[in-house]
Order: C-alpha cells, then sequence, then structure tokens
C-alpha cells in the first residue's frame, strides 16, 4: 500500500488524535514502571557574626559554626532537592524542623520562597504567629517568638525533578 | 516546738542606737546582701548552655506524588558543640567601707566570687593594695574561703578554710559563689576616716595556664573573645574538649573579675555577741521543750579610740519565747540606770522590759573605745 493509503488506515481505525493518544498511553504506562519519587534533604548550620566594616558600619556575616556559646546567633539552612523523576506535587511539600534544643527561634527570620510559614507551640498544631496565644496570669497574650516549639512551610508551587529550593531560620544560643 | 540552741553568733534581732558616731557592729548581717546586676546584658540566664553540650537539628519533609503520599523524608543532623565561656564577677559584699581601728590586727573584707560562665572553672584569688586614692596601705594577712556554713567568718576549729594560692583554688561550677574573707592588718596613728582600699581579683587557672598570665596588666593577659582551643570542658559526645573563649567580665574598660573593697579608720566600733548560756527545761534537764528557760548572754565591746555615745542596747524577744520578769542583769550600768523591768523614774530610767514591743532594753550611756567588755543577761522561756 502507498503511505497515504496507510495514513488513511490508521486514521480510520484509531481516529485522528487518537493514534497520537494510543502512543502516549503506552509511552506513559512503559515509563512508569522506572518512575522515582524522591526529594532530598540536606540541612546545614552557620553562625551570624556581627563585624564593623571597613567604612564603620556594624554588619552581619554567616561564618563557620565551628566555635559557638551561649548567646550566639546560629542560621540553619534546610535545602530541599526533587531527586526524582517525577514532578513533585505543588503544595505537597512540607518541611517541619522543631526548634533545637537549648536554643530559642529569633522572630521574624523564618524564610523560603514561594512557602506559606506557620508555627507551633506544642509540636502538633501549627497556625501563624496572629493565632498562637497562651495564658499568662488567666489572660490570653500572643506567644512570643521565643515560646514556638516547631517551624513548618508549606511549598507552594510543585517541585520538577532536579529542582531545589531551601528554607532557613536562625535561633540564639541559650 | 523545737527550737535551735544557737552556737555562737545571733543575728538579727539585736538594735543599737547612738546619737553621735558612725560605727558598725559587728552584727550587721552581711552575708545576705541581694547580689543584682551580675547577669551580663542580653542573656536569659549568668551561665547559659552547658559548655560540651551538643546542639542538634533534624529537619522533615512530607510530600505527594500524583496526589499520593510519599515516605516521608528527614535530613541529616546537624551537630554543632557549645564552646566554653569562661567569665567571672567579684563583687563586695560589705554594706559600705568597713570601720577598723588604728592600729588594727585583724579587719575583715568580705567578697563573693560567682562563676558566670558555662562550664566548671577553678579560679585563683589574688589581692591588690596598691589603690589610687589611698590614705593608708592595708596589709593582707591572710585570705578565707566561707566553708562552715556560718555567715561571718569564724577562723580556727571548725572555721572556715585559710585559702593557699595554688594548693586550694576553688573550683566553682556555673553559676556557683562563694565567698571570700580578706583579713588585713592596718597601721598605727592613722587619722579618723582615713581609707584604704584594696582589690580581690578572681582569675581562671585555664587563663593562667594558657596565658601565663594573672593580672590585666600583664602581657599576654586575655580581652574578651580570646580562644583557647581545646582547653574547655569535654564534649558531650566525648570525643575531646571544646574551645575555652574568655567573655565579656574581661572587658578592661569594665572589668568584673575584680572588685573593691575598703577600710574607713573609725573612732569606735560596737560589737555585740549574743549567745544561749543555759538551759534548764521542766524535768530539771537541758532539753529544749515547752516551758525550757534559756538564759541569754549580750556582751557588748566598744573598741577604737573614741567613745560609742548614748549607746543603747535592744533585743527583741521572738514570739515563740517569752520573757521572764526580773531577770535582766548588766554587769555594769551608768548611774541612775536600774537594773529591773520597768522605766521608771521616767527619764531616768531607760532600762527595762518593754511588754508592748516585746523588747529588752538596755541604755548604757557614753562608753568609751576601750571599756571592759559590758555583760547583759536575761532569761526566756519556750512557749
Amino acid at each position: 500500500m502507498t503511505q497515504p493509503t496507510t495514513d488513511k488506515l490508521m486514521r480510520s481505525f484509531f481516529g485522528g488524535a487518537g493514534a497520537v493518544r494510543l502512543f502516549v498511553l503506552i509511552s506513559s504506562l512503559l515509563l512508569s514502571a522506572y518512575a522515582t519519587a524522591e526529594v532530598k534533604l540536606e540541612n546545614t548550620v552557620q553562625k551570624v557574626e556581627t563585624f564593623v566594616s571597613a567604612t564603620g558600619e556594624t554588619q552581619r556575616r554567616l561564618v563557620d559554626a565551628s566555635s559557638v556559646v551561649p548567646g550566639d546567633e546560629l542560621r540553619y539552612t534546610i535545602t530541599f532537592t526533587n531527586d526524582g523523576s517525577e514532578v513533585v506535587d505543588a503544595g505537597s511539600v512540607v518541611i517541619t524542623n522543631p526548634i533545637p534544643a537549648d536554643t530559642e527561634y529569633l522572630e521574624d527570620t523564618a524564610f523560603g520562597a514561594g512557602t506559606q510559614i506557620v508555627f507551633s507551640l506544642d509540636g502538633e498544631t501549627f497556625a501563624a504567629p496572629e493565632e498562637l496565644t497562651v495564658i499568662e496570669q488567666g489572660v490570653e497574650v500572643s506567644a512570643a517568638a521565643n515560646e514556638y516549639q516547631s517551624i513548618r512551610w508549606i511549598f507552594q508551587p510543585e517541585l520538577k525533578p532536579g529542582e531545589s529550593s531551601y528554607v532557613s531560620f536562625n535561633v540564639r544560643l541559650k | 516546738m523545737k527550737l535551735t540552741l544557737p552556737a555562737r553568733r545571733e543575728t538579727g534581732e539585736c538594735r543599737i542606737y547612738s546619737a553621735d558616731h558612725s560605727h558598725r557592729g559587728g552584727i550587721f548581717p552581711a552575708a545576705f546582701i541581694a547580689i543584682v546586676g551580675i547577669f551580663l546584658a542580653g542573656s536569659a540566664f549568668a551561665a547559659g548552655t552547658d559548655a560540651g553540650s551538643e546542639i542538634q537539628n533534624t529537619a522533615q519533609a512530607t510530600f505527594e506524588v500524583g496526589g499520593v503520599a510519599q515516605t516521608p523524608v528527614n535530613s541529616n543532623s546537624t551537630q554543632t558543640f557549645v564552646d566554653e565561656l569562661i567569665d567571672v564577677v567579684v563583687v563586695s559584699t560589705d554594706a559600705g567601707p568597713v570601720a577598723v581601728s588604728s592600729p588594727d590586727a585583724g579587719a575583715v573584707l568580705q567578697f563573693s566570687v560567682t562563676n558566670t560562665g558555662n562550664g566548671t572553672e577553678t579560679f585563683r584569688l589574688f589581692t591588690d593594695t596598691a589603690v589610687s586614692g589611698n590614705d593608708f596601705s592595708p596589709t593582707v594577712l591572710q585570705l578565707y574561703l566561707e566553708s562552715n556554713g556560718q555567715p561571718g567568718l569564724q577562723t580556727g576549729v571548725g572555721g572556715d578554710t585559710a585559702y593557699l594560692q595554688t594548693s586550694n583554688d576553688p573550683d566553682l561550677l556555673e553559676d556557683e559563689s562563694i565567698l571570700v574573707y580578706v583579713v588585713s592588718s592596718i597601721p598605727d596613728l592613722l587619722a579618723s576616716n582615713d581609707t584604704g582600699a584594696l582589690l580581690l581579683r578572681a582569675v581562671s587557672t585555664t587563663v593562667i595556664n594558657e596565658s601565663g598570665a594573672t593580672a590585666p596588666g600583664d602581657a599576654g593577659f586575655p580581652v574578651p573573645g580570646t580562644a583557647y582551643v581545646d582547653a574547655g570542658d569535654p564534649d558531650a559526645a566525648g570525643t575531646g574538649n571544646v574551645t575555652a573563649v574568655v567573655g565579656a567580665t574581661f572587658d578592661p574598660t569594665n572589668l568584673l573579675i575584680q572588685a573593691q573593697g575598703s577600710y574607713v579608720v573609725s573612732a569606735a566600733i560596737v560589737t555585740i555577741t549574743k549567745t544561749a548560756t543555759n538551759v534548764v527545761d521542766p524535768f530539771g534537764g537541758a532539753t529544749l521543750v515547752p516551758g525550757s528557760v534559756i538564759t541569754y548572754a549580750l556582751e557588748v565591746e566598744v573598741s577604737g579610740s573614741g567613745s560609742a555615745d548614748s549607746l543603747v542596747v535592744t533585743d527583741i524577744i521572738p514570739a515563740e519565747l517569752e520573757y521572764q520578769v526580773g531577770t535582766i542583769a548588766v554587769s555594769s550600768l551608768p548611774a541612775g540606770e536600774e537594773v529591773d523591768d520597768d522605766f521608771a523614774p521616767a527619764g531616768t530610767d531607760n532600762t527595762g522590759f518593754d511588754a508592748g514591743s516585746q523588747t529588752v532594753t538596755v541604755s548604757l550611756g557614753d562608753v568609751a573605745g576601750g571599756t571592759p567588755v559590758i555583760t547583759i543577761t536575761f532569761d526566756a522561756a519556750i512557749r
């Protein structure tokens, strides 16, 4: 048969776009047997150092956390990477980091591009700072940032294979 | 009801009134002066997290693919060891300049030494009598470390420990304090109100061993931030020692590692020692039970070159005791005073027992320094 006739036959058998559809269906079925869903987390710590610059200004920079003493400020950075071949659903990457013992969270230092950030006083319930309250002498007051026990970042976009992003927060060593 | 029989000094109940000279009695309780303000600005605790502690951080992630929840993932765990901060605060705990005679063989200054760092440290003590502004230099005879649980300095058997530099340098845990007594002799022929001050300095032996220096003026003496690697307390993992970092108390513009105490030559000094000299219980024995009668003795001594004028000694009987009528006795009273409970004739007899205020009052008039010790006794029964 001639080429055009073959095409006609194919089309008449599967329908116009159906041919493409069937091939895509077959190929995706084949691929899913080897697809991987993997997110890797890497956690690093640095110390925030205050110094006076050449122009006499007080500035901050991040240095190695090799020598820390009570009162020092530490920055934790958690990098998350899609190491698999599947796209990770939008809004599904949730990173939770309990505040380390002997440290206290520093207000307004939690950061994460594209994330919704919530906090917890007990490690179980997470909410925005405005909604976190404690009872002090019978009166309900806003919880102080240094009372937070845990932080949670909810990453809004999807994470494609090979993509990575990071979240961070600062604490003070008690 | 049980009462403890006091062994020697009893503080807090005697009062002295003197119209003229400023003086300082030996019973003023210097032991419990509140030490506030030694906490470094910006830190919630004086000491902070223990040196050698391990700070760990781990994060966890959950995620979904195609609407299906995947196995949660943990990050690595970061490990950070807390270094040791070396800090010490020395403060003078006397209420003010300590009154002394001239000459004086045993004038005592009291200081507290507190480890405000976050690790255990041994501190060597130094004194320095070359203080600018001194009218005279005290001669330091001996330092003592408070060790027998009784307020104030007691020497001899059962007393506080004599300090021997390098031999019994005090070892302090984070936030631990020790009281140090400095006994000096005061020279002769000084004028009233002449002052002589001295400094007590505490230096951590880690600093001395690492720097070779013992005083802020010495070469190599550290400033805040000076770090000695491996010289701190052991780390929590047992892998070695953390770094020892010198803290803010070493700031040369605000040195907290030393403090000044001073002596002032005073014309008259009154000391009162109260003891319980006898107990008779209802059964003829010496137990302390309701009904037991305790005899108290107040020994009043005026020393120095001047005179304590219009000296009145009062002792408030506590609620648990009942003053025994007619038992006041005084070894030596001025003319006009009567050894009885009443205050009559009014204006003349100012010695007696005031039931309203439960106070034994003895008026001794003008007592010159060097007068033999006057003894006041009275009885009180346990209610």
